[in-house]
């Protein structure tokens, strides 16, 4: 039996004979792991903190609708709804929930998240939540879970429901691919703003992907391979694909306008056109990429969503 | 390498996308010395190619040319700017008076 953890607290496997310590952990608030009393006897098992898996590769949480890096203390995608709403699950007169990438609102001695959407005093809180709001549009008094579970496969909610989560994922597992849960070390940020000088795009760049603590500034002067990127617009909206070697200086701020490069992969360049021709396969190409949506809306119309498996061997 | 040249086509589907990238890589041979083919961008109905170069408008002129040599409609926008400047120096066509990448 595992014994589910909020945090600091340990989770101990009785499923064995009490002579095997199959797993006794203390973790920090943020899931970082703080002792393992069972290290020398483990017996390999891969829920941790707060009984969610823990990819051995990544070291990322997944809590379901998205993966949470304990490293950093925040999820690696912001937070998301099936309906089209400017701050999901945020409200105005608690400022940390503005913060979509904010694990239980920076609380966690207070705060547990069930699912990587909802985080409440109590699991049956963010389930009622759920029950009334997806009542009160047309869903009944249903938690998303109980939504997705019996929604029949074609069933338009579910459908965007799963593609947000799809998305969500990659994303963490593209991010992962490349920059490998790296973590700005203390004063990282300091280092990205003498690093960038005044280039705000640089800036940007460098503290979502954190080069700096991955690469360190030799491994980002020294890096003679290509990029394969998303230009995606402020609420996340796919706006291109491109390929560069220097995506410090790709884009003016005002071209960015909110926006962000999200890195894909990095390699030989013929790889890199090769990976995003396989983007632009499944996809309609034009303007109406620039749209709030655009995913959402081609998969409706019978498109199937991008392959995404762009991870580099 | 002190400008960026940006050169760009409108583009909205995989055909543009095959013929653009070998544009571009005819691009990448023939400036090979004088200036730096950085790479492309694809989407939102246009396709760019960005040109690091010291000299932009001679580029420029070495572009249009292979661009010419290959007998397709001539759509072609270009402008450069200063790396890590705001501001574009429309190129071609003449008589253009706005430029962006989207």
């Amino acid at each position: 039996m595992v014994l589910p953890s909020h945090v600091s607290q340990k989770k101990r496997d009785m499923g064995h004979p009490a002579t095997i310590c199959e797993q006794d952990i203390d973790y920090y608030p943020y899931g970082g792991q703080e002792n393992d009393y069972c290290s020398a006897t483990s017996v390999p098992q891969s829920y941790k903190f707060n009984g969610k898996e823990r990819d051995a590769e990544s070291g990322l949480d997944n809590f379901g609708a998205r993966y949470d890096a304990s490293s950093l203390g925040r999820f690696m995608t912001p937070d998301w709804s099936a309906a089209p709403l400017t701050v999901p699950g945020a409200s105005l007169d608690d400022p940390q929930s503005l913060n979509l990438y904010s694990y239980v609102g920076n609380n966690p001695l207070t705060y547990i998240d069930p699912d990587g959407h909802c985080w409440k005093l109590f699991g049956w809180a963010c389930n009622t939540y759920q029950r009334f709001a997806n009542w009160a549009d047309g869903e009944g008094f249903r938690t998303n879970k109980q939504i997705d579970n019996t929604s029949a496969k074609n069933d338009p909610r579910s459908q965007r429901r799963r593609l947000q989560e799809i998305k969500g994922t990659v994303s963490s597992q593209l991010d992962r691919t490349l920059h490998g849960g790296n973590a700005l070390g203390p004063g990282g940020r300091d280092e990205i703003r003498a690093f960038c000088g005044g280039n705000p795009v640089c800036y940007d760049i460098h503290s979502h992907f954190g080069w700096v603590g991955a690469f360190g500034n030799d491994r980002w002067a020294t890096f003679a391979g290509t990029y394969l990127y998303e230009k995606v617009g402020p609420n996340g909206e796919h706006l291109k694909y491109g390929i560069t070697d220097h995506p410090e200086t790709r884009y003016t701020a005002k071209e960015m306008n909110g926006g962000r490069l999200k890195i894909l992969a990095e390699g030989e360049r013929g790889k890199m056109l090769e990976l995003e021709r396989s983007l632009h396969e499944t996809m309609p190409i034009g303007p109406e990429e620039g749209q709030s949506g655009y995913i959402d809306i081609q998969v409706e119309k019978g498109y199937a969503p991008p392959p995404y498996d762009v991870s580099p061997e | 390498m002190q400008y960026q040249l940006v050169v760009q086509f409108q583009a909205n589907s995989r055909e543009d996308f095959d013929r653009l990238v070998g544009f571009e890589q005819s691009l990448t041979k023939s400036l090979s010395g004088s200036a730096m083919v950085d790479g492309h961008d694809f989407g939102s109905g246009e396709f760019n190619i960005f040109v690091l170069t010291d000299s932009p408008s001679s580029t420029f002129e070495r572009v249009r040319k292979e661009f010419a040599g290959r007998g397709e409609r001539e759509d072609m926008r270009a402008a450069y700017r200063e790396l890590g400047g705001e501001d574009y120096i429309i190129l071609w066509p003449p008589g253009l008076k706005e430029f962006s990448v989207s």
